[in-house]
């Protein structure tokens, strides 16, 4: 059972066919305590304000959906259009990556998977902030264009029209790493013997193609594509970074016009447009949601890969070229980071990262980073916020997502509404309900608890499904069936726990939506330190590489220390 | 809305002191980061009172604003005078007691209600110089109307740098209705839509037609101030930019040897007075504003006693240039700058920053108010080539639309 349903949001009842055992039922109160944590915070932090905007943007009939009129919503919500067909544009290089590297070696494998998923972990500020550096106008400090030099072209990239191509370029950098690893496991469990199957009875490949391996992928290409449009729905902080403050409202989607206008456009028409926001997202989530709940046998175990060494000389030839390119693509940015966070501030202002070997070594910008008591005051506030977060989260979908995952420990018909909304919830943009929540918790506002809380309950419906779908995996033998089971099946689940653990840190680490938003006057997240570095962006970006490095090493530290556990988590869920 | 406020330096208190009886730091909320917010961590250094120094970047408005009153700082230094003016906002500051007084113009200026000063001045510009390379025989233009620079560097990344223009030119063409707009720009939308702002529109779009081509244009729209700065100064690939006093420390920081600086000021309209537009921020005192409250704005604002044994760190600002203040002398400042200062001391027709006192839909900001508008017409006469008549007449109908909303 375990190598069917290999990814996570399996929305379909888990079938057991094996022997009936009889169950021991939690005692209804039991049950009502281990979900209580998880609903409490969702309910209280996320639906209720989310409704309260909902009421807000009705006052009036439908009058304040007049908002619609204006044309610099329709250009906003026009933009968060794009963003979300960027996030198809992930998926297919995800899956273009996947299908170059279907038959690479386990070695090469572990190599690309690395490489691609790093940037996931990298803060959307800090992305913006090196693609910004990458494509600068001037030929003297942006490197493509000292490239495009040599040729007699200078173009002006962060300006109008190619400004979309260089955050498309950053956003596909960051994200299309997770989809590859979906779909690249996808292809790995394609099902062979049917295909060898219907070669033999003289099926024709197009044939093939279109009935036994699309219908294979629709799954995987599912999740990858949600994943990927909440990513994109929530794209905010890479164009606050990486875009010059004029070309802004060019690019910013829905999420951020909204964070800009909400106090010109009124309580009732900002909440209407936050309610579109939502809407456009849930309708654009719907064909994700149809593909997971369709059936996907991927029932082969992986084939076993080629020997290095057999296969043809272009097959060899591909693979270098594949790995070789995307080393370099992929490593590129964080060399850029690295190499200008290493030169001495002054220079970083006038001359590129490529003129290093004249500059280099100056470790200018990390004594100021470290001596600035603020910036070090924020890691700590950061890391210890982000920690009890982590642990919050743990402690409240732990139990609710054990309790879904048995459904003899629920009735049938409720769970499945159930993780349909932690989808809903997992994909909603916090924009929605931002002001409702705000208020209604102005008393505690600005203590670190408060901060603690909406980021545990924005990150507790991911976490659910996550832990969701590896405990529903879990063989459970018929001693354990006891009261104890549910620490049983953590330990059989590590991987899946590990997943969602790191998921929670990375979320919380990088945000800087929530601390914008909520109107936080202890704003010591550490992102929100980093984007006060934007106002001048070119004269301090020796400062600000610095701190990005910094603030860059604990997350993609904790992926790299955590990553076998980590794609276990992600394929399988659990141990075995 | 928006807070990043930050916790950024706890100062221990200063033994023996006034305020030792306080059982926490004055709390102040500030804009700036980097190079200015190191500067001015040096100067609270010296404070009698034991402060913390939170910057609140460009999101102050929702900090001052925000729900929660009881978590407002102490103080707060304001860049933008809108502010004070902003309903929220004001009735949570206390109108200042027991201070000295500021020169007349700056302290009208912080008083919306009159005989009630809400702040006292902590730094004040100079927005109206224009800056190039000193010894070049550049042909300064004596009048807007001939000002023909075919070289022209705008920091267009960064919308306050074309509302400077905006101002300097209408306040250059028509003192009297900047002054109405000043007062009065955003309960009265109708006032944008006069001939007089579409006139000003129009000579900025032809200067700005003149002086940029599309593709500069183009650049212009990634480069922030200092850019803009670094084009003259370092990159010799423009000849002027107009830009604040406080241009200078980023010139002295990066121009490129050899170089000499030299400003004029902003050309005047005909035989007309020259424009004088200036900007500054102003320290205010939160509601249930203590006596230490009154007390660090009162120091943070006033002239040291020349006996003191400590070196006095706002003149030391002041005398390496960027810092322009009502309390410190003019010949304190580098030989360069001293005529801007004695224009500050001197400000009576000088009028203060339209965008940074509008408040509403026409507040700047990236991406809004009158930072966008500005920003589409210069994308419309200097890379798509429209003609200024239609692009002002386009920007008016904007302008005009905007206020309305504000004003409904």
């Amino acid at each position: 059972m375990s190598e069917k349903d290999a990814f996570l949001f399996e929305v379909v009842p888990y079938h057991d066919a094996r022997v009936r055992v009889i169950h021991q039922r939690l005692s209804r109160w039991r049950l009502g305590l281990y979900l209580l944590l998880a609903v409490l915070l969702a309910a209280g932090v996320l639906l209720a304000p989310l409704a309260a905007t909902v009421l807000i943007s009705l006052s009036g009939g439908l009058a304040n959906y007049g908002v619609l009129a204006d044309p610099e919503v329709l250009q906003a919500l026009g933009n968060s259009l794009v963003w979300l067909a960027l996030a198809v544009l992930v998926c297919a290089a995800g899956f273009g990556l996947a299908w170059l590297a279907r038959d690479a070696g386990p070695a090469l494998t572990g190599v690309l998977r690395v490489i691609l998923v790093l940037p996931a972990a990298v803060s959307p500020l800090t992305t913006g902030a090196i693609f910004r550096l990458l494509f600068d106008t001037n030929p003297q400090r942006g490197a493509v264009n000292a490239l495009l030099g040599g040729a007699g072209a200078n173009v002006a990239f962060l300006g109008p029209g190619w400004i979309w191509m260089v955050l498309g370029l950053a956003f596909v950098w960051q994200w299309s790493g997770v989809a590859f690893l979906v779909f690249h496991e996808a292809l790995a469990r394609r099902p062979k013997s049917l295909l060898r199957m219907a070669r033999a009875f003289g099926v024709e490949r197009r044939r093939r193609v279109w009935s036994i391996v699309l219908p294979a992928l629709a799954g995987p290409a599912a999740l990858a594509y949600l994943l990927a449009l909440v990513a994109a729905a929530r794209v905010f902080d890479l164009v606050l970074m990486g875009a010059p403050g004029a070309m802004q409202a060019e690019v910013e989607g829905g999420g951020l016009f909204w964070w800009r206008h909400n106090s010109d456009l009124g309580a009732g028409r900002a909440a209407a447009l936050a309610v579109l926001l939502s809407i456009m997202v849930g309708l654009l989530a719907l064909p994700a949601l149809a593909g997971l709940r369709g059936r996907v046998t991927w029932s082969e175990p992986p084939a076993p890969r080629p020997e290095p060494g057999t296969g043809g000389l272009r097959r060899r030839a591909r693979l270098c070229l594949l790995s070789g390119s995307v080393t370099i693509l992929w490593l590129l940015p964080f060399v850029v980071l690295v190499l200008t966070s290493l030169r001495a501030p002054d220079a970083t202002a006038v001359s590129g990262w490529w003129r290093f070997p004249s500059d280099m070594w100056q470790f200018t910008s990390y004594g100021e980073a470290f001596g600035d008591s603020g910036f070090m005051g924020a890691l700590m506030i950061t890391l210890v916020r982000t920690a009890a977060v982590v642990g919050l989260v743990l402690l409240a979908a732990v139990p609710a997502a054990y309790v879904l995952a048995h459904e003899h420990l629920l009735p049938r018909r409720t769970w499945r509404p159930v993780l349909l909304v932690a989808v809903a919830l997992a994909a909603l943009p916090p924009q929605a309900f931002a002001v409702p929540l705000q208020e209604s918790i102005s008393r505690i506002v600005g203590s670190s608890l408060a901060l603690v809380i909406v980021h545990a309950a924005l990150v507790i419906p991911l976490a659910v499904l996550v832990l969701h779908n590896a405990f529903a995996r879990v063989r459970t033998p018929m001693v354990t069936r006891h009261r104890w089971e549910l620490f049983h099946v953590v330990r059989e689940a590590a991987p899946a726990v590990v997943l969602a653990g790191v998921l929670a840190f990375v979320l919380v680490w990088n945000d800087t939506v929530v601390g914008l938003l909520l109107n936080w006057p202890s704003g010591d997240h550490l992102s929100l330190l980093l984007l006060e570095q934007a106002r001048h962006f070119m004269s301090t970006i020796g400062t600000l590489a610095a701190q990005a490095v910094i603030a860059t090493v604990v997350p993609v530290a904790l992926v790299i220390v955590t990553g076998r556990w980590l794609y276990r988590g992600l394929t399988h869920g659990v141990r075995k | 809305m928006s807070i990043s406020r930050r916790r950024f330096l706890a100062i221990p208190a200063a033994a023996g002191l006034a305020g030792c009886a306080r059982s926490r730091p004055l709390r102040v909320a500030v804009v700036w980061s980097g190079d200015e917010l190191r500067r001015f961590l040096g100067v609270v250094r010296h404070s009698p009172y034991p402060v913390t120094v939170y910057s609140a970047g460009d999101n102050i408005a929702a900090l001052l604003r925000g729900p929660s009153g009881e978590v407002a700082p102490d103080v707060a230094v304001i860049p933008r005078l809108g502010l004070l003016y902003d309903p929220d906002i004001r009735r949570r500051i206390s109108p200042l007691t027991g201070i000295r007084q500021q020169p007349r113009f700056w302290r009208d200026l912080a008083s919306p209600t009159a005989g009630q000063v809400l702040g006292a001045w902590f730094k004040i510009a100079h927005k109206s110089l224009v800056w190039h390379r000193d010894g070049e025989g550049l042909d300064r233009p004596r009048t807007l109307d001939a000002w023909r620079s075919r070289k022209l560097s705008i920091g267009a990344a960064d919308g306050w740098v074309l509302t400077d223009w905006f101002e300097n030119v209408l306040l250059a063409r028509s003192p009297s209705t900047y002054s109405r707009l000043f007062s009065q720009g955003e309960s009265s939308p109708e006032l944008w839509g006069t001939g007089e702002v579409n006139e000003a529109l129009r000579l900025l779009a032809t200067i700005w037609q003149q002086g940029v081509d599309p593709e500069r244009g183009r650049r212009a729209l990634t480069l922030q101030f200092h850019d803009s700065i670094l084009d003259v100064f370092t990159y010799r690939t423009a000849d002027v930019v107009a830009a604040p006093d406080f241009a200078w420390p980023v010139i002295a920081r990066y121009r490129a040897e050899g170089v000499v600086a030299g400003h004029f000021r902003f050309p005047a309209n005909g035989g007309a007075e020259p424009p004088l537009v200036v900007g500054g921020d102003v320290a205010v005192a939160m509601s249930g504003g203590t006596a230490d409250a009154f007390g660090f704005v009162d120091w943070l604002t006033s002239p040291r006693p020349s006996d003191g044994d400590r070196p006095d760190t706002q003149e030391t600002w002041a005398a390496e240039g960027g810092f322009l203040a009502p309390y410190i002398d003019a010949s304190t400042s580098p030989p360069a700058l001293q005529s801007a200062a004695r224009d500050l001391a001197g400000a009576k027709t000088g009028q203060y920053d339209l965008s940074d006192r509008l408040t509403g839909p026409l507040a700047g900001g990236d991406g809004r108010g009158l930072w966008r508008i500005l920003t589409e017409l210069f994308t419309a006469v200097t890379i798509d080539r429209t003609p200024p008549a239609a692009a002002a007449t386009a920007a008016v109908g904007r302008l005009v639309s905007a206020g309305r909303r504000g004003a409904s």
